[in-house]
């Protein structure tokens, strides 16, 4: 898949560009993200176009964030649905990733630190 | 070698040699005290022998036999005793069969025209063993031929009355059963679900015990026709019963109500009215387990003298489905985006407010999560396999019904998923159990693999 990635100030924002995240083309969303995940080390997801996430999908984000943190870098979550946002709390991951509602507020975070 | 062959080897040797002493003896052949004891050391001897050979032979044909018997125990449970259903809509059933002997004619036939319309026949052959099962095997086949023939044959496309489907296999029956000397007790009994009504043909067996929840007691139902193959042209007579939701209905063979104590005392069918009376509240599996475990306490032996059978069912609350769908699909990753669509479709059809919002999110992404795992597990990513989806919404809950060929999937073997972020996969099956508020791994009587998903209603406010 294609995924846009726009950079500002030294920080990636990639936008997933599905609207379903799952088992079906998580497999290719890994694949594809490769890159930017070796490219950068600050990097932001903006799910905003994403409405359905399921446990795959979940799976190729947490690899996507251990990926990152083992060397060093970080990733931010930003434009979660409803629905996406409460299968992150079903299975606790709200406590694992940092999420924002809107995406400055995560490029705020980056800049901050 | 045969004991018969044995013992009469044997039985010469040492005949001949009492011949020969005899012999000496009518001759006054003088016999000295050594040839005398040589005599009677080999007499001995020979007929120690005699008997461990007869002793081996007796075990070797015992063995034979246990094994004989034990394949046949099994091919009578696998062909002649059909498992019940498991989801039929408004009726659980529990079936149980012990015969006395590893093997005998006890069959039972379920045949689920449709979600509304069940048919269970229950029969008995006269005799026991090998040659009782066959009959059994036959009689089935001749039931199931029958129907099928007659529906052929059926211009309305209705389904055809159970006494023109026990007549009809008894027309083809009948002369053979005469001829072999056999006969064949049976039960047909089609339960209609929707009108609440049983159809009886009861060939001379022993009937239907109904305990009604409206009373809380038992009743009997009982037709008077012959058995199969007493006589060629016998007409069989069909008798109507109402039920209702609550109600137990139990079908049993002979040897339960005729089981001894040790006193000699009969178990009766008084005491199986008792029985079922006091244990009414029991679901069909655990009931017929019971009433095993009553008759054998009761008989105090383990090997029974008469084979048990019993057939239970309960009528339940459930009312036929206020929306049904179904659909199939290729076991493709790319065809799970269906499954969902296919979940959110059918709950739009449903009344507003019939299920919360929230919950079709969930039951949405546990659909998915089932499907996914028979795709990527049972069908181990294999993407051409079948997978059935369904859905019911009752007024209770609603229920989603996968069906699949693939490995069934167990879920004591599924790990616990960590919540850490330490690992990415394992998150499915706990999805699935917190989104819906019962899920159920099962294999239905085609043996196909099935995950059932029940969402419960909460009244809306």
């Amino acid at each position: 898949m294609d995924i846009p990635v726009k950079i500002a100030d030294g920080i990636a924002i990639a936008a997933i560009p599905v609207d379903e995240l799952d088992a079906g083309n998580a497999d290719e969303f890994k694949r594809d993200i490769g890159p930017v995940l070796q490219a950068h080390s600050k990097i932001i997801f903006d799910l905003t176009r994403l409405t359905f996430i399921d446990s795959s999908g979940l799976g190729a984000m947490l690899s996507s964030l251990r990926q990152l943190s083992a060397r060093g870098g970080d990733l931010k979550l930003c434009g979660m649905s409803k629905q996406v946002r409460d299968l992150f709390e079903l299975v606790r991951m709200h406590r694992i990733f940092d999420i924002y509602a809107a995406c400055q507020e995560a490029v705020k975070a980056f800049q901050a630190k | 070698m045969d004991g018969a062959k044995i013992f009469s080897r044997y039985l010469s040797a040492i005949l001949g040699i009492a011949a020969v002493i005899a012999i000496c003896v009518l001759l006054r052949v003088h016999l000295n005290e050594t040839a005398v004891a040589f005599a009677v050391a080999l007499v001995v001897i020979l007929v120690t022998a005699l008997i461990l050979a007869l002793m081996g032979a007796n075990q070797r044909l015992r063995l034979a036999l246990e094994r004989e018997a034990e394949i046949g125990f099994r091919i009578q449970q696998m062909l002649l005793l059909d498992p019940p259903p498991h989801d039929v809509p408004g009726i659980k059933i529990a079936a149980m069969s012990m015969p006395s002997q590893r093997i005998d004619g006890d069959f039972y036939i379920f045949i689920r025209h449709s979600a509304e319309c069940l048919d269970v026949i229950v029969g008995d052959v006269m005799g026991k063993g090998v040659p009782a099962a066959l009959v059994g095997a036959a009689t089935k086949s001749h039931f199931l031929r029958a129907l099928i023939e007659l529906m052929a044959a059926s211009e309305d496309g209705l389904i055809p009355q159970p006494k023109d489907i026990v007549m009809t296999a008894h027309a083809s029956l009948a002369r053979r059963l005469i001829e072999l000397d056999s006969f064949v007790t049976l039960i047909y009994a089609r339960f209609e679900r929707r009108q609440c009504v049983a159809q009886l043909v009861d060939c001379g067996h022993t009937g239907m015990i109904r305990w009604r929840a409206k009373t809380k007691s038992c009743e009997w139902l009982r037709g008077d026709n012959l058995p199969l193959g007493v006589r060629e042209n016998e007409i069989y007579e069909q008798v109507d019963a109402a039920f209702d939701p609550g109600d137990l209905l139990l079908f049993y063979s002979d040897g339960i109500t005729e089981a001894r104590a040790p006193s000699g005392e009969l178990f009766g069918v008084d005491r199986l009215e008792n029985f079922i009376s006091s244990h009414a509240g029991l679901d069909p599996d655990d009931l017929v387990q019971a009433i095993r475990a009553a008759v054998a306490e009761f008989s105090q032996d383990e090997r029974l003298s008469d084979d048990l059978t019993s057939v239970a069912l309960r009528i339940e609350e459930k009312t036929v489905p206020l929306l049904h769908s179904e659909m199939e699909i290729d076991s493709d990753l790319k065809n799970l985006h269906r499954t969902r669509e296919f979940v959110r479709e059918f709950c739009r059809k449903l009344p507003s407010e019939w299920i919360a919002g929230e919950c079709v999110g969930g039951m949405e992404l546990a659909v998915n999560e089932a499907a996914s795992n028979i795709m990527k597990h049972a069908y181990r990513g294999r993407p051409h396999e079948w997978i059935h989806l369904e859905a019911d919404a009752y007024p209770a809950e609603v229920v989603m019904r996968l069906t699949h060929f693939g490995e069934p999937f167990s879920p004591a073997a599924a790990e616990p998923p960590r919540f850490d972020g330490s690992r990415e996969s394992g998150f499915g099956t706990y999805i699935i159990n917190k989104c819906v508020d019962q899920v159920r791994y099962y294999r239905d009587e085609h043996g196909r693999n099935c995950v059932e998903l029940k969402k419960f209603r909460k009244p809306v406010t």
